[in-house]
């Protein structure tokens, strides 16, 4: 009789504990919502997912517009969304310190993460000696993310395979044709100005794949302050190239290029690497507006 | 107005009472620290004021002073209202409320009393450190004028004190406690100086806790608790049933030799 | 020789061939000289975390004007004076200390701009960076800013001089005497105040901390009476910012900390060596 009193009290607690365990516990598969729940670090990548995934993939961005990954400090809501998240898509290669232990610890363990940058080769510097993470400047390498997207969506979502293959097909001829022209817009920088001076270190990628050459960088550690010697450094190089223009990042405050520029003569213009805005709110977008810039600043035509 | 020549002050205001207090009450918020309170002390005069914390004593010199507005009554300095009368008085504070860890030195300190007198915007030039020096000399502490404040002694903190108040040559000392603490001697030597300034013409009136020092030197002695419980000569006032009634509590009085030694029972 | 000579003046001119360099100079030794001579009154008085609680303060204005669309400047300005007015009026009540009216001001205030910065979604803007200069970052209006800040509390102490002293050391006697104290204390504050978001927005945070104590500090340990302090605080203080800078130049460091940490070994230095009470100097413990 006691062992039977004891006996159902106990499966009584364990009934409740699963019931709330069941209440706390990450979200359920994708089979309930109906839609791939993929969660991404960078507005421009959610932009990627998007374009391949359409309706069949709700997009979730920790970093918001506008704000840099580097310094960015994740939300509870974050934590809820990667908990929540049947694909995981970032950048790696150091590009978002913060956010990476937390898809260690809140991540599902059925969850698929996929690191953009990882297999492709890297771009070193003394700031980052395992590579420089901003590889989507180079469109190439924006275009193999797009393959991973596709790829990683189709595995989650089998039955949407075809649709995925087909979207991203779409969006990729379109980036290369944007690539193309890009590459001929620069072009018509006379030689001797294809020199880049911009507020940090976003732009060796892109530099390589459209022919420019970074001469000056202002913050070469996101997170630090330049030093005396950095700025005496960036005064030097942009004297010896003279340098027409130098750009910033709109994530940034502008003072400490403002004072450099006007000093050496030149001008200040924006530029776009990981944060997008009202102004330039998709991927091409940014890129085009880049190219605008650029041929502008540095003596091209349009 | 110079810092010099006491003599032309004291010839012009002869006869008027160095203190003229008449139904004063004051407080704070609605608490009455002092309630109705008249008396009148003749020039010269060495009066202590006596009562037990709180009985008013600070509330008293701060109508005196100016700091604080009566709600009723009136103060007359020399003739004057307190207003006109800022600089015919000058204050001691109590040794412990000084900041004795400060930068300065006793120079710096006895320089400041000669502030009152020039005003905004000015600085301080020869008169005012001849007057310093002046007052170094009547405390007998000129030696020590280069010193930081920090290496007196108590009693010759006191007589830094005392001669910070007399750099503006007042007419009226409010002294806060100068004599607690002191050993016999240094209290000897202050009461004595005491005497001196009176001498000079100089009214001396000080809060003090010490009633046997009471009895034995001061000429008035004005029992304050809230109310004027007793005001006169020593030998007069401070009676057993009045010490009594003042202090609120049994005190001990005793008579030796018709020297009077009172003790907080 | 006169290779020699070159030798010797060629690093001190080298940095002074970039625009940014002298306009970092001038501002770090005027922020330095103004920092010192209002920090004698904020060390004397034992108010060191005042410009710590200001600074603070003043990140909430600016975090608030930003949320609102106004002037970031404008509302760290107006929130650091208003602080400073703040931290004055508790303190002068008698329940709790000045330093205890620090801290509460300073955590209250802060904790509010953190919330503040906690609600803004758009990142557009470096708040911190707005708020807090640098001192590489120096402009010609940062210069004008720091030039009238120069004037004012110059103007103010020298004025004042004497009353400033008398209300610091004896505010009753002084209260006695005439002297508006009650008044002295607020505009005391208040050109404190002005003089911390001067510096903050001019050369940062690191350095506004430091600059109001570290020299007068250090100036204290060497000698003893107020207005001296006050010459040998300006004069560690020039010294300390040029060196900084410079050091900073040759060794690729960062300005504000290299300033900061050159300071505060001028301070052990003193400590160490000071004359009457240096740690090395004194002939057996616990001597005066």
């Amino acid at each position: 009789m006691r062992y039977l009193g004891t006996l159902s009290r106990a499966a009584s607690l364990v009934a409740l504990l699963a019931t709330l365990a069941a209440c706390v516990a990450p979200g359920a598969p994708a089979a309930r919502s109906g839609k791939v729940q993929a969660v991404t670090t960078l507005p421009l990548f959610a932009d990627f997912i998007r374009n391949v995934g359409g309706d069949r993939v709700d997009v979730t961005a920790i970093v918001p517009a506008g704000a840099g990954p580097e310094d960015y400090q994740p939300t509870p809501q974050d934590a809820i969304a990667i908990s929540r998240a049947d694909v995981i898509f970032y950048n790696g290669l150091g590009l978002e310190p913060a956010v990476e232990p937390m898809l260690k610890n809140q991540a599902r363990k059925d969850a698929v993460q996929v690191t953009f940058a990882t297999g492709m080769p890297v771009i070193k510097d003394d700031d980052s000696p395992g590579g420089n993470p901003h590889m989507w400047m180079d469109m190439r390498r924006a275009m193999v993310y797009v393959g991973r997207v596709r790829d990683t969506l189709a595995q989650v979502d089998p039955s949407g395979a075809d649709i995925y293959k087909a979207n991203a097909a779409a969006y990729l001829d379109k980036l290369d044709a944007l690539d193309g022209q890009i590459e001929a817009q620069i072009k018509t920088i006379p030689e001797a100005g294809r020199k880049l001076v911009t507020y940090h270190d976003a732009f060796p990628y892109f530099a390589q794949r459209y022919g420019l050459q970074v001469v000056g960088v202002v913050l070469r550690n996101p997170g630090s302050e330049p030093s005396a010697a950095d700025m005496a450094d960036l005064a030097r190089a942009l004297k010896a190239n003279s340098v027409q223009t130098v750009y910033v990042e709109p994530q940034f405050d502008p003072r400490l290029m403002t004072l450099m520029a006007r000093d050496a003569g030149a001008q200040v213009r924006p530029l776009y690497s990981d944060a997008l805005d009202e102004k330039a709110p998709t991927y091409m977008d940014m890129m085009r507006f880049n190219a605008r810039q650029l041929v502008e600043g540095l003596g091209g035509q349009r | 107005m110079s810092v010099s020549s006491p003599v032309q002050e004291h010839a012009a205001i002869a006869g008027v009472a160095a203190l003229e207090v008449t139904g004063l009450s004051a407080g704070y918020r609605q608490t009455a620290a002092l309630q109705d309170v008249s008396f009148s002390v003749p020039r010269g005069s060495l009066l202590a004021v006596v009562g037990p914390n709180g009985a008013g004593k600070s509330t008293l010199f701060k109508v005196i002073l100016g700091l604080l507005t009566p709600w009723k009554g009136s103060v007359h300095v020399l003739g004057r209202p307190v207003r006109d009368a800022r600089r015919l008085v000058a204050y001691m504070p109590q040794v412990e409320l000084v900041d004795w860890s400060f930068p300065v030195t006793v120079f710096d300190v006895v320089m400041m009393g000669s502030y009152s007198h020039l005003g905004l915007f000015r600085r301080p030039g020869k008169a005012e450190r001849e007057a310093a020096r002046r007052a170094l000399e009547t405390v007998r502490l000129a030696d020590m004028a280069e010193r930081q404040i920090g290496e007196l002694s108590g009693g010759q903190q006191r007589r830094a004190l005392l001669a910070r108040a007399l750099t503006s040559d007042p007419q009226v000392l409010l002294l806060d406690e100068p004599m607690t603490g002191l050993d016999a001697t240094a209290q000897h030597d202050m009461i004595r100086l005491f005497h001196q300034l009176t001498s000079e013409g100089r009214t001396i009136i000080a809060a003090t806790h010490d009633l046997s020092c009471v009895a034995a030197e001061f000429k008035l002695a004005l029992l304050l608790n809230r109310r004027v419980v007793a005001f006169g000569p020593p030998r007069e006032t401070m009676t057993q049933a009045m010490l009594n009634e003042t202090f609120q509590r049994h005190m001990l009085w005793v008579n030796v030799d018709g020297r009077i030694f009172i003790v907080h029972g | 020789m006169g290779d020699t000579l070159a030798f010797l003046f060629n690093p001190l001119l080298e940095p002074l061939a970039f625009p940014f360099m002298q306009r970092g100079l001038l501002a770090v030794a005027l922020v330095g000289v103004v920092c010192a001579v209002i920090g004698t009154f904020v060390v004397m008085k034992g108010l060191a975390f005042v410009g710590d609680a200001l600074a603070h303060c003043a990140f909430t204005g600016a975090a608030t004007a930003f949320l609102l669309g106004g002037n970031v400047y404008l509302g760290a300005a107006t929130t650091g004076v208003l602080s400073a007015v703040a931290i004055t009026w508790v303190g002068r009540s008698a329940r709790v200390s000045l330093d205890t009216a620090i801290g509460i001001i300073f955590a209250g205030v802060f904790a509010l701009g953190l919330l503040i910065m906690s609600r803004v979604r758009n990142y557009t803007v470096d708040l911190f960076a707005f708020v807090f200069g640098n001192v590489l970052g120096v402009g010609p209006d940062d210069l004008i800013a720091i030039a009238v800040m120069v004037v004012v509390v110059l103007l103010f102490v020298l004025l004042l001089y004497k009353e400033l002293l008398f209300t610091a050391y004896d505010p009753t006697m002084a209260a006695a005497s005439g002297v508006p104290v009650v008044l002295l204390q607020y505009l005391l504050m208040v050109v404190l105040g002005l003089t911390t978001i001067v510096t903050l927005r001019s050369v940062g945070v690191v350095m506004a901390v430091a600059m109001l104590v570290t020299p007068a500090a250090t100036a204290s340990l060497l000698v003893h009476r107020f207005h001296h302090i006050m010459l040998v605080a300006v004069a560690v203080a020039l010294v300390c910012t040029v060196t900084g800078l410079y050091l900073s130049f040759y060794l690729a460091v960062a300005s504000g900390a290299a300033i900061v940490l050159v300071t505060t070994l001028a301070f052990l230095l003193a400590l160490a060596f000071s004359p009457r009470r240096g740690l090395l100097t004194r002939g057996r413990p616990g001597a005066a």
